[in-house]
Protein backbone atom coordinates (compact mmCIF):
# COMPACT_ATOMS: atom_id res chain seq x y z
CA UNK A 1 0.00 0.00 0.00
CA UNK A 2 1.78 3.58 -1.06
CA UNK A 3 1.29 6.59 0.68
CA UNK A 4 -1.13 7.89 -1.50
CA UNK A 5 -3.87 4.74 -0.63
CA UNK A 6 -3.12 4.92 2.89
CA UNK A 7 -3.99 8.75 3.20
CA UNK A 8 -7.10 7.47 1.85
CA UNK A 9 -8.01 4.93 3.79
CA UNK A 10 -6.70 7.27 6.85
CA UNK A 11 -9.19 9.76 5.68
CA UNK A 12 -12.22 7.12 5.15
CA UNK A 13 -11.53 6.12 8.94
CA UNK A 14 -11.44 9.79 10.48
CA UNK A 15 -14.75 10.43 8.06
CA UNK A 16 -16.55 6.81 9.48
CA UNK A 17 -15.78 7.66 13.14
CA UNK A 18 -16.49 11.57 12.68
CA UNK A 19 -19.80 10.05 10.98
CA UNK A 20 -19.17 11.94 7.62
CA UNK A 21 -20.31 9.30 5.57
CA UNK A 22 -23.13 8.77 3.33
CA UNK A 23 -25.67 5.98 4.58
CA UNK A 24 -24.62 3.52 1.81
CA UNK A 25 -20.61 4.06 1.94
CA UNK A 26 -20.89 3.62 5.59
CA UNK A 27 -23.15 0.44 5.49
CA UNK A 28 -20.44 -1.12 3.16
CA UNK A 29 -17.37 0.10 5.50
CA UNK A 30 -19.11 -1.61 8.61
CA UNK A 31 -18.94 -4.55 6.75
CA UNK A 32 -15.72 -4.54 5.94
CA UNK A 33 -14.41 -3.82 9.40
CA UNK A 34 -16.44 -6.70 10.24
CA UNK A 35 -14.78 -9.40 7.19
CA UNK A 36 -11.58 -7.48 8.29
CA UNK A 37 -9.86 -7.29 11.38
CA UNK A 38 -6.48 -5.57 10.29
CA UNK A 39 -8.75 -2.71 9.19
CA UNK A 40 -10.97 -3.00 12.60
CA UNK A 41 -6.95 -2.18 14.31
CA UNK A 42 -6.42 0.63 12.41
CA UNK A 43 -9.55 2.31 13.39
CA UNK A 44 -8.59 1.20 16.74
CA UNK A 45 -5.29 2.77 16.94
CA UNK A 46 -6.87 6.16 14.85
CA UNK A 47 -8.90 5.80 18.47
CA UNK A 48 -6.33 5.42 20.52
CA UNK A 49 -5.16 9.20 19.56
CA UNK A 50 -8.49 10.58 18.76
CA UNK A 51 -9.93 9.65 22.11
CA UNK A 52 -7.52 12.44 24.25
CA UNK A 53 -7.89 15.07 21.26
CA UNK A 54 -11.67 15.26 21.64
CA UNK A 55 -11.26 14.86 25.38
CA UNK A 56 -8.29 17.91 25.33
CA UNK A 57 -10.83 19.51 22.56
CA UNK A 58 -13.65 19.33 25.90
CA UNK A 59 -11.66 20.26 28.41
CA UNK A 60 -10.33 23.43 26.36
CA UNK A 61 -13.70 24.27 26.21
CA UNK A 62 -15.02 23.76 29.23
CA UNK A 63 -11.92 26.13 30.83
CA UNK A 64 -12.68 29.02 28.22
CA UNK A 65 -16.50 29.03 29.98
CA UNK A 66 -14.96 28.95 32.82
CA UNK A 67 -12.30 31.82 32.22
CA UNK A 68 -15.28 33.51 31.05
CA UNK A 69 -17.64 33.18 34.78
CA UNK A 70 -14.57 34.14 36.40
CA UNK A 71 -14.13 37.15 34.36
CA UNK A 72 -17.74 37.92 35.52
CA UNK A 73 -17.00 37.73 39.32
CA UNK A 74 -18.03 41.04 40.59
CA UNK A 75 -14.94 41.86 42.94
CA UNK A 76 -16.62 43.35 45.90
CA UNK A 77 -18.87 40.90 46.32
CA UNK A 78 -16.30 38.37 46.24
CA UNK A 79 -14.43 40.83 49.09
CA UNK A 80 -17.56 40.73 51.09
CA UNK A 81 -17.74 37.12 50.70
CA UNK A 82 -14.36 36.44 51.72
CA UNK A 83 -14.83 38.38 54.93
CA UNK A 84 -17.69 36.14 55.98
CA UNK A 85 -14.85 33.35 55.52
CA UNK A 86 -12.62 35.33 57.34
CA UNK A 87 -14.76 35.95 60.21
CA UNK A 88 -16.11 32.63 60.62
CA UNK A 89 -12.04 31.66 60.82
CA UNK A 90 -11.76 33.56 63.50
CA UNK A 91 -14.75 32.46 65.67
CA UNK A 92 -13.03 28.96 64.70
CA UNK A 93 -9.54 30.02 66.30
CA UNK A 94 -11.17 31.64 69.02
CA UNK A 95 -13.32 28.56 70.03
CA UNK A 96 -10.45 26.27 69.26
CA UNK A 97 -7.97 28.48 71.41
CA UNK A 98 -10.39 29.23 74.39
CA UNK A 99 -12.76 26.63 74.32
CA UNK A 100 -10.45 24.10 76.59
CA UNK A 101 -9.90 27.04 78.98
CA UNK A 102 -13.93 27.90 79.30
CA UNK A 103 -14.70 24.24 79.21
CA UNK A 104 -12.12 23.38 82.40
CA UNK A 105 -13.46 26.54 84.34
CA UNK A 106 -17.14 25.27 83.55
CA UNK A 107 -16.70 21.38 84.96
CA UNK A 108 -14.46 23.27 87.87
CA UNK A 109 -17.47 25.47 89.02
CA UNK A 110 -20.38 22.34 87.80
CA UNK A 111 -18.26 19.90 90.43
CA UNK A 112 -18.22 22.89 92.71
CA UNK A 113 -21.88 23.48 92.49
CA UNK A 114 -22.95 19.44 92.32
CA UNK A 115 -20.62 18.11 95.53
CA UNK A 116 -22.25 21.66 97.60
CA UNK A 117 -25.66 20.61 96.59
CA UNK A 118 -24.50 16.89 97.31
CA UNK A 119 -23.47 17.58 100.79
CA UNK A 120 -26.41 19.47 102.01
CA UNK A 121 -28.41 16.75 100.98
CA UNK A 122 -30.28 19.28 98.64
CA UNK A 123 -29.97 16.11 95.83
CA UNK A 124 -31.63 13.51 98.16
CA UNK A 125 -34.46 15.92 98.88
CA UNK A 126 -34.79 16.65 95.36
CA UNK A 127 -34.88 12.93 94.38
CA UNK A 128 -37.85 12.10 96.99
CA UNK A 129 -39.70 14.54 95.87
CA UNK A 130 -39.58 13.79 92.31
CA UNK A 131 -40.77 10.30 93.19
CA UNK A 132 -44.12 11.48 91.43
CA UNK A 133 -46.57 10.02 94.21
CA UNK A 134 -50.08 9.63 92.92
CA UNK A 135 -52.03 12.22 95.37
CA UNK A 136 -55.52 10.64 95.56
CA UNK A 137 -58.14 13.68 95.23
CA UNK A 138 -59.86 13.36 98.54
CA UNK A 139 -60.53 16.88 100.52
CA UNK A 140 -59.32 15.96 104.09
CA UNK A 141 -61.75 18.11 106.17
CA UNK A 142 -60.47 19.97 109.01
CA UNK A 143 -62.44 17.92 111.09
CA UNK A 144 -59.84 14.84 110.45
CA UNK A 145 -57.24 16.94 111.52
CA UNK A 146 -57.86 17.23 114.98
CA UNK A 147 -57.48 14.75 117.39
CA UNK A 148 -60.08 12.15 117.35
CA UNK A 149 -59.96 10.96 120.85
CA UNK A 150 -60.54 14.43 122.23
CA UNK A 151 -63.60 14.78 119.61
CA UNK A 152 -64.69 11.57 120.30
CA UNK A 153 -64.28 12.27 124.26
CA UNK A 154 -66.02 15.96 123.72
CA UNK A 155 -69.23 14.32 121.94
CA UNK A 156 -69.37 11.53 124.83
CA UNK A 157 -69.44 14.33 127.35
CA UNK A 158 -71.79 16.40 125.78
CA UNK A 159 -74.69 14.64 124.05
CA UNK A 160 -74.10 10.82 124.80
CA UNK A 161 -74.37 8.48 121.53
CA UNK A 162 -73.87 11.64 118.90
CA UNK A 163 -76.03 11.43 116.17
CA UNK A 164 -73.48 12.06 113.33
CA UNK A 165 -69.85 10.90 113.11
CA UNK A 166 -67.57 13.54 112.16
CA UNK A 167 -67.60 13.84 107.86
CA UNK A 168 -64.07 12.88 106.36
CA UNK A 169 -64.17 13.93 102.88
CA UNK A 170 -66.04 14.51 99.70
CA UNK A 171 -65.66 13.79 96.30
CA UNK A 172 -67.81 13.76 92.84
CA UNK A 173 -69.70 10.72 91.68
CA UNK A 174 -72.33 10.19 88.84
CA UNK A 175 -75.27 8.66 88.04
CA UNK A 176 -75.17 5.43 85.22
CA UNK A 177 -78.69 3.79 85.64
CA UNK A 178 -82.07 5.51 86.04
CA UNK A 179 -82.31 3.21 89.12
CA UNK A 180 -79.73 4.70 91.28
CA UNK A 181 -76.65 3.41 90.39
CA UNK A 182 -73.83 5.34 90.91
CA UNK A 183 -70.21 5.49 90.09
CA UNK A 184 -67.33 6.76 91.76
CA UNK A 185 -63.81 6.11 93.23
CA UNK A 186 -63.00 3.89 95.47
CA UNK A 187 -60.31 5.19 97.92
CA UNK A 188 -63.37 8.00 98.77
CA UNK A 189 -65.63 5.61 100.25
CA UNK A 190 -63.74 2.15 100.83
CA UNK A 191 -63.84 2.59 104.43
CA UNK A 192 -66.93 4.67 104.81
CA UNK A 193 -68.93 4.17 107.89
CA UNK A 194 -71.60 5.98 106.00
CA UNK A 195 -72.11 7.68 102.51
CA UNK A 196 -74.71 10.36 100.83
CA UNK A 197 -74.93 12.27 97.55
CA UNK A 198 -76.10 15.85 97.21
CA UNK A 199 -76.79 18.23 94.55
CA UNK A 200 -76.40 22.14 94.17
CA UNK A 201 -78.30 22.01 91.14
CA UNK A 202 -81.20 19.98 92.44
CA UNK A 203 -81.50 21.94 95.90
CA UNK A 204 -82.73 19.66 98.96
CA UNK A 205 -81.47 16.28 97.03
CA UNK A 206 -79.82 14.16 99.97
CA UNK A 207 -79.75 10.15 99.24
CA UNK A 208 -77.98 7.79 101.66
CA UNK A 209 -76.26 5.68 99.21
CA UNK A 210 -74.67 1.96 99.92
CA UNK A 211 -71.33 0.84 98.15
CA UNK A 212 -72.15 -1.85 95.75
CA UNK A 213 -69.42 -2.34 94.25
CA UNK A 214 -65.76 -1.89 95.05
CA UNK A 215 -62.30 -2.49 93.21
CA UNK A 216 -58.97 -1.43 95.00
CA UNK A 217 -57.09 -1.90 91.87
CA UNK A 218 -58.51 -0.19 89.15
CA UNK A 219 -59.79 2.46 92.62
CA UNK A 220 -63.79 2.34 90.79
CA UNK A 221 -66.42 2.07 92.45
CA UNK A 222 -70.55 1.29 91.96
CA UNK A 223 -73.13 3.18 94.56
CA UNK A 224 -76.19 2.09 94.73
CA UNK A 225 -79.15 4.77 96.61
CA UNK A 226 -80.69 2.96 99.60
CA UNK A 227 -83.15 5.56 100.60
CA UNK A 228 -87.22 5.18 100.85
CA UNK A 229 -87.47 8.58 99.37
CA UNK A 230 -85.93 7.87 96.23
CA UNK A 231 -87.77 7.06 93.27
CA UNK A 232 -85.41 7.21 90.11
CA UNK A 233 -82.83 9.81 88.37
CA UNK A 234 -84.59 9.82 85.28
CA UNK A 235 -83.63 9.25 81.74
CA UNK A 236 -79.59 9.27 81.52
CA UNK A 237 -78.26 11.85 78.54
CA UNK A 238 -75.08 10.38 78.10
CA UNK A 239 -73.60 7.34 77.00
CA UNK A 240 -70.36 5.27 77.56
CA UNK A 241 -68.09 5.18 74.91
CA UNK A 242 -66.72 1.66 74.43
CA UNK A 243 -63.38 2.70 72.49
CA UNK A 244 -60.61 4.69 73.58
CA UNK A 245 -60.29 8.24 72.63
CA UNK A 246 -57.51 9.79 70.52
CA UNK A 247 -54.41 11.94 71.77
CA UNK A 248 -55.53 15.13 72.23
CA UNK A 249 -58.90 15.20 71.94
CA UNK A 250 -61.06 17.76 73.59
CA UNK A 251 -63.14 16.76 76.52
CA UNK A 252 -64.46 17.97 79.86
CA UNK A 253 -65.77 17.32 83.25
CA UNK A 254 -68.31 18.10 85.98
CA UNK A 255 -67.24 17.87 89.91
CA UNK A 256 -67.58 18.85 93.06
CA UNK A 257 -64.00 20.26 94.41
CA UNK A 258 -66.00 22.44 96.66
CA UNK A 259 -69.41 22.78 97.57
CA UNK A 260 -70.66 23.62 94.08
CA UNK A 261 -70.74 22.20 90.74
CA UNK A 262 -67.28 23.44 88.98
CA UNK A 263 -66.76 22.62 85.19
CA UNK A 264 -63.69 21.97 83.70
CA UNK A 265 -62.18 21.30 80.00
CA UNK A 266 -58.44 20.07 79.17
CA UNK A 267 -57.61 17.34 76.54
CA UNK A 268 -56.03 13.68 76.37
CA UNK A 269 -52.60 14.70 76.88
CA UNK A 270 -51.42 10.50 77.01
CA UNK A 271 -53.23 7.12 76.49
CA UNK A 272 -51.92 5.54 79.56
CA UNK A 273 -51.95 6.84 83.07
CA UNK A 274 -49.76 7.02 86.27
CA UNK A 275 -46.36 4.83 85.38
CA UNK A 276 -47.56 3.67 81.92
CA UNK A 277 -50.64 2.84 83.55
CA UNK A 278 -52.98 1.10 80.55
CA UNK A 279 -56.06 1.86 81.99
CA UNK A 280 -55.86 4.71 82.82
CA UNK A 281 -55.68 8.26 80.50
CA UNK A 282 -53.13 10.95 81.34
CA UNK A 283 -55.88 14.31 80.78
CA UNK A 284 -54.97 18.37 81.00
CA UNK A 285 -57.92 19.45 82.82
CA UNK A 286 -57.02 21.67 86.21
CA UNK A 287 -58.30 19.22 89.01
CA UNK A 288 -58.30 19.97 92.57
CA UNK A 289 -59.13 17.38 95.48
CA UNK A 290 -62.83 16.50 95.38
CA UNK A 291 -62.42 15.94 91.93
CA UNK A 292 -61.98 12.12 92.08
CA UNK A 293 -65.30 10.05 91.07
CA UNK A 294 -65.99 13.31 88.54
CA UNK A 295 -66.79 11.87 85.02
CA UNK A 296 -65.11 12.96 82.13
CA UNK A 297 -66.89 13.37 78.85
CA UNK A 298 -65.61 13.98 75.26
CA UNK A 299 -66.80 16.72 73.14
CA UNK A 300 -70.34 14.71 72.29
CA UNK A 301 -71.03 14.12 75.72
CA UNK A 302 -70.37 10.01 75.93
CA UNK A 303 -68.55 9.41 79.12
CA UNK A 304 -65.22 8.55 78.39
CA UNK A 305 -63.70 8.07 82.31
CA UNK A 306 -63.64 8.89 85.75
CA UNK A 307 -60.87 11.24 87.05
CA UNK A 308 -58.68 9.20 89.93
CA UNK A 309 -55.93 11.12 90.60
CA UNK A 310 -53.75 14.02 89.78
CA UNK A 311 -49.21 13.96 90.05
CA UNK A 312 -48.26 15.77 93.14
CA UNK A 313 -45.90 18.73 91.97
CA UNK A 314 -46.57 18.85 88.52
CA UNK A 315 -49.49 20.85 86.88
CA UNK A 316 -52.08 20.28 84.78
CA UNK A 317 -51.19 15.71 85.08
CA UNK A 318 -54.08 14.08 86.31
CA UNK A 319 -55.48 10.66 85.54
CA UNK A 320 -58.59 9.20 84.50
CA UNK A 321 -59.95 5.73 84.54
CA UNK A 322 -60.54 4.57 80.89
CA UNK A 323 -64.41 3.76 80.32
CA UNK A 324 -63.54 0.32 78.22
CA UNK A 325 -61.40 -0.19 81.60
CA UNK A 326 -65.09 0.37 83.73
CA UNK A 327 -67.10 -1.81 81.25
CA UNK A 328 -64.27 -4.21 81.74
CA UNK A 329 -63.99 -3.81 85.63
CA UNK A 330 -67.95 -4.54 86.04
CA UNK A 331 -68.25 -7.31 83.23
CA UNK A 332 -65.77 -9.26 84.90
CA UNK A 333 -66.98 -8.58 88.48
CA UNK A 334 -70.39 -8.22 88.41
CA UNK A 335 -71.69 -10.11 85.46
CA UNK A 336 -75.17 -10.98 86.16
CA UNK A 337 -75.94 -7.33 87.84
CA UNK A 338 -73.88 -5.56 84.53
CA UNK A 339 -77.66 -4.60 82.56
CA UNK A 340 -79.56 -2.65 85.73
CA UNK A 341 -76.22 -1.30 86.61
CA UNK A 342 -75.48 0.16 83.47
CA UNK A 343 -78.92 1.42 81.99
CA UNK A 344 -77.19 4.18 79.76
CA UNK A 345 -78.37 5.05 76.30
CA UNK A 346 -77.29 3.81 73.27
CA UNK A 347 -76.78 6.97 71.97
CA UNK A 348 -75.88 10.13 73.21
CA UNK A 349 -77.68 12.54 73.73
CA UNK A 350 -75.90 15.43 73.67
CA UNK A 351 -74.18 14.87 70.29
CA UNK A 352 -73.94 18.66 68.47
CA UNK A 353 -74.94 20.57 71.26
CA UNK A 354 -73.74 23.49 72.79
CA UNK A 355 -71.30 22.73 75.70
CA UNK A 356 -73.91 25.08 78.13
CA UNK A 357 -76.63 22.89 77.15
CA UNK A 358 -74.98 19.87 77.41
CA UNK A 359 -73.57 20.99 81.23
CA UNK A 360 -77.49 22.14 81.83
CA UNK A 361 -78.55 17.56 80.81
CA UNK A 362 -75.58 16.43 82.80
CA UNK A 363 -75.69 18.73 86.16
CA UNK A 364 -78.60 16.68 87.48
CA UNK A 365 -76.86 13.39 87.22
CA UNK A 366 -73.29 14.49 88.87
CA UNK A 367 -73.27 14.35 92.60
CA UNK A 368 -71.17 15.47 95.35
CA UNK A 369 -70.16 12.39 97.58
CA UNK A 370 -70.06 12.86 101.15
CA UNK A 371 -68.75 10.47 103.66
CA UNK A 372 -68.46 9.66 106.94
CA UNK B 1 -28.18 36.20 49.86
CA UNK B 2 -30.59 36.34 47.03
CA UNK B 3 -28.12 33.04 45.41
CA UNK B 4 -28.50 31.17 48.67
CA UNK B 5 -32.15 31.40 48.51
CA UNK B 6 -32.79 30.36 45.14
CA UNK B 7 -30.07 27.60 46.06
CA UNK B 8 -31.78 24.27 45.26
CA UNK B 9 -28.85 21.03 45.63
CA UNK B 10 -31.04 18.66 43.38
CA UNK B 11 -32.22 20.99 40.43
CA UNK B 12 -28.36 22.35 40.50
CA UNK B 13 -26.98 18.81 40.05
CA UNK B 14 -29.36 18.04 37.41
CA UNK B 15 -29.04 21.33 35.44
CA UNK B 16 -25.20 20.86 35.77
CA UNK B 17 -25.59 17.02 34.38
CA UNK B 18 -27.81 18.94 31.52
CA UNK B 19 -24.66 21.47 30.73
CA UNK B 20 -27.12 24.65 31.94
CA UNK B 21 -24.82 27.27 31.57
CA UNK B 22 -26.93 29.80 34.15
CA UNK B 23 -26.83 26.93 37.04
CA UNK B 24 -23.11 26.11 36.21
CA UNK B 25 -21.73 30.40 36.34
CA UNK B 26 -24.07 30.77 39.47
CA UNK B 27 -22.49 27.63 41.23
CA UNK B 28 -19.15 28.64 40.12
CA UNK B 29 -19.35 31.78 41.39
CA UNK B 30 -21.10 30.90 44.60
CA UNK B 31 -17.91 28.85 45.84
CA UNK B 32 -14.98 30.34 44.63
CA UNK B 33 -14.51 32.93 47.69
CA UNK B 34 -14.32 29.32 49.58
CA UNK B 35 -11.86 28.18 47.59
CA UNK B 36 -10.03 31.41 47.32
CA UNK B 37 -9.77 31.40 51.09
CA UNK B 38 -8.62 28.04 51.94
CA UNK B 39 -5.94 28.49 49.22
CA UNK B 40 -4.94 32.20 50.76
CA UNK B 41 -4.59 30.81 54.38
CA UNK B 42 -2.81 28.39 53.04
CA UNK B 43 -0.20 30.09 51.05
CA UNK B 44 -1.45 30.48 47.93
CA UNK B 45 -2.05 33.58 45.56
CA UNK B 46 -5.09 34.31 43.95
CA UNK B 47 -4.12 32.85 40.43
CA UNK B 48 -3.10 29.62 42.10
CA UNK B 49 -6.47 29.64 43.94
CA UNK B 50 -8.58 30.02 40.08
CA UNK B 51 -6.55 27.72 39.13
CA UNK B 52 -7.32 24.92 41.60
CA UNK B 53 -10.58 25.95 41.58
CA UNK B 54 -11.43 25.06 38.01
CA UNK B 55 -9.99 22.05 38.37
CA UNK B 56 -12.46 20.84 41.15
CA UNK B 57 -14.66 22.27 39.04
CA UNK B 58 -14.10 20.17 36.04
CA UNK B 59 -13.98 16.83 38.09
CA UNK B 60 -17.82 17.85 39.17
CA UNK B 61 -18.53 18.52 36.00
CA UNK B 62 -17.21 15.79 34.23
CA UNK B 63 -18.04 13.24 36.81
CA UNK B 64 -21.80 14.28 36.90
CA UNK B 65 -21.39 14.11 32.73
CA UNK B 66 -21.24 10.39 33.58
CA UNK B 67 -24.17 8.46 34.12
CA UNK B 68 -23.01 6.34 36.74
CA UNK B 69 -21.32 8.61 38.57
CA UNK B 70 -23.95 9.03 42.21
CA UNK B 71 -22.64 12.63 43.92
CA UNK B 72 -22.49 11.58 47.77
CA UNK B 73 -22.63 14.68 49.15
CA UNK B 74 -23.47 18.87 48.13
CA UNK B 75 -21.62 20.22 45.56
CA UNK B 76 -19.77 23.05 48.27
CA UNK B 77 -18.42 20.16 49.97
CA UNK B 78 -17.48 18.00 46.77
CA UNK B 79 -15.95 21.62 45.38
CA UNK B 80 -14.03 21.86 48.96
CA UNK B 81 -12.82 18.64 48.94
CA UNK B 82 -11.00 17.78 45.65
CA UNK B 83 -9.81 21.92 45.59
CA UNK B 84 -8.33 20.74 48.95
CA UNK B 85 -7.05 17.69 47.03
CA UNK B 86 -5.52 19.31 44.43
CA UNK B 87 -4.06 22.46 46.53
CA UNK B 88 -2.50 19.54 48.95
CA UNK B 89 -1.11 18.03 46.07
CA UNK B 90 0.65 21.53 44.93
CA UNK B 91 2.02 22.14 48.60
CA UNK B 92 3.76 19.07 48.51
CA UNK B 93 5.29 19.36 44.97
CA UNK B 94 6.57 22.93 46.00
CA UNK B 95 7.94 20.85 49.35
CA UNK B 96 5.60 23.19 51.59
CA UNK B 97 4.68 22.34 55.09
CA UNK B 98 1.94 20.27 54.35
CA UNK B 99 -0.21 21.18 57.95
CA UNK B 100 -3.28 22.12 55.64
CA UNK B 101 -5.53 24.86 57.62
CA UNK B 102 -8.83 23.48 57.05
CA UNK B 103 -12.00 26.04 56.58
CA UNK B 104 -14.94 24.16 55.72
CA UNK B 105 -16.18 20.41 56.40
CA UNK B 106 -14.90 17.88 53.47
CA UNK B 107 -14.93 14.28 52.91
CA UNK B 108 -12.12 12.01 52.20
CA UNK B 109 -11.90 12.88 48.20
CA UNK B 110 -10.33 9.91 46.08
CA UNK B 111 -10.61 10.63 42.64
CA UNK B 112 -11.71 7.43 40.23
CA UNK B 113 -10.19 5.04 37.93
CA UNK B 114 -11.72 7.17 35.62
CA UNK B 115 -10.32 10.27 35.66
CA UNK B 116 -7.07 9.27 36.72
CA UNK B 117 -7.11 7.59 33.14
CA UNK B 118 -8.18 10.44 31.63
CA UNK B 119 -5.81 12.74 33.33
CA UNK B 120 -3.01 10.78 32.19
CA UNK B 121 -3.80 10.75 28.58
CA UNK B 122 -4.11 14.39 28.73
CA UNK B 123 -1.11 15.10 30.38
CA UNK B 124 0.57 12.75 27.51
CA UNK B 125 -1.30 14.47 25.14
CA UNK B 126 -0.50 18.06 26.31
CA UNK B 127 3.09 16.99 26.19
CA UNK B 128 3.24 15.34 22.83
CA UNK B 129 1.32 18.74 20.99
CA UNK B 130 3.98 20.98 22.96
CA UNK B 131 7.32 19.04 21.15
CA UNK B 132 5.07 18.67 17.90
CA UNK B 133 6.60 21.94 16.36
CA UNK B 134 4.92 23.85 13.74
CA UNK B 135 3.30 23.89 11.12
CA UNK B 136 1.72 20.47 12.48
CA UNK B 137 1.09 21.72 15.98
CA UNK B 138 -1.24 24.57 14.43
CA UNK B 139 -2.62 22.49 12.07
CA UNK B 140 -3.87 19.47 14.64
CA UNK B 141 -4.93 22.18 16.84
CA UNK B 142 -7.48 23.82 14.36
CA UNK B 143 -8.71 20.96 13.02
CA UNK B 144 -8.86 18.47 16.56
CA UNK B 145 -9.36 21.09 19.30
CA UNK B 146 -10.73 24.31 17.51
CA UNK B 147 -13.71 22.36 15.19
CA UNK B 148 -12.33 24.74 11.59
CA UNK B 149 -13.06 23.43 8.32
CA UNK B 150 -9.87 22.31 6.32
CA UNK B 151 -10.39 24.74 3.65
CA UNK B 152 -10.49 27.14 6.21
CA UNK B 153 -6.77 25.66 7.59
CA UNK B 154 -5.44 25.31 3.83
CA UNK B 155 -6.19 28.83 3.19
CA UNK B 156 -4.82 30.29 6.70
CA UNK B 157 -1.89 28.18 6.17
CA UNK B 158 -1.65 28.92 2.84
CA UNK B 159 -1.94 25.61 1.27
CA UNK B 160 -3.23 25.44 -2.26
CA UNK B 161 -5.72 23.41 -1.69
CA UNK B 162 -7.92 21.30 1.07
CA UNK B 163 -6.52 17.97 0.01
CA UNK B 164 -3.00 19.05 0.44
CA UNK B 165 -3.92 20.57 3.77
CA UNK B 166 -5.20 16.91 4.36
CA UNK B 167 -2.33 15.16 3.44
CA UNK B 168 -0.30 17.60 5.97
CA UNK B 169 -2.58 16.56 8.65
CA UNK B 170 -2.01 12.67 7.66
CA UNK B 171 1.76 13.50 8.26
CA UNK B 172 1.40 15.49 11.33
CA UNK B 173 -1.16 12.64 12.76
CA UNK B 174 1.51 9.81 12.59
CA UNK B 175 3.84 12.02 14.05
CA UNK B 176 1.82 12.74 17.15
CA UNK B 177 1.43 9.03 17.40
CA UNK B 178 4.89 8.45 17.39
CA UNK B 179 5.56 11.25 20.03
CA UNK B 180 3.29 9.64 22.06
CA UNK B 181 4.47 6.48 21.92
CA UNK B 182 7.89 7.92 22.97
CA UNK B 183 6.67 9.77 26.20
CA UNK B 184 4.87 6.76 26.79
Amino acid sequence: MNTEEQLRLWDKIERYVEGDMETGEYLAFEKEIASNPELAQQIADYQALRTPLDLLKERRQLRAKLDRFHAEIDPVEQQAALKVYKNKDTWRTYTSKYLPTIAVAASVALITVLSTLFTLGYLKSMERSQQSNLKLLRRELDQIKRDIKSTKDTLNRAIPRATAAPQRFEGTCFAISEKGHLITSYHLVAKADSVFIESTTQPGLRYKVELAFGDERTDLAVLKVADSTFHEFGRIPYTLKKGTVDLGEEIFTLAYPKNDIVYGEGSISARTGFEGDSVAYQISIPVNPGNSGGPVFDTNGNLIGVVSGKLSGAEGVAFALKSSAIWRTLKDSVPNELDEMFDLPKQSKLAGQKRTAQLKKIQDYVFQVKVY
Amino acid sequence: MKKTALFNEESFVKALRENNEAVMSRIYKLYFPMVLHLVLVNSGTEDEAKDIYQEAFIVLYESLQRPDFQLRCSIKTFLYSVSRNHWLKRLQAKKIKTDLKDVEEFIPFVEDSVSIENEARLVTIEAAMQRLGEPCRTILEDYYLNEMSMADIAEKMGYTNADNAKTQKYKCFNRLKRLIEELK
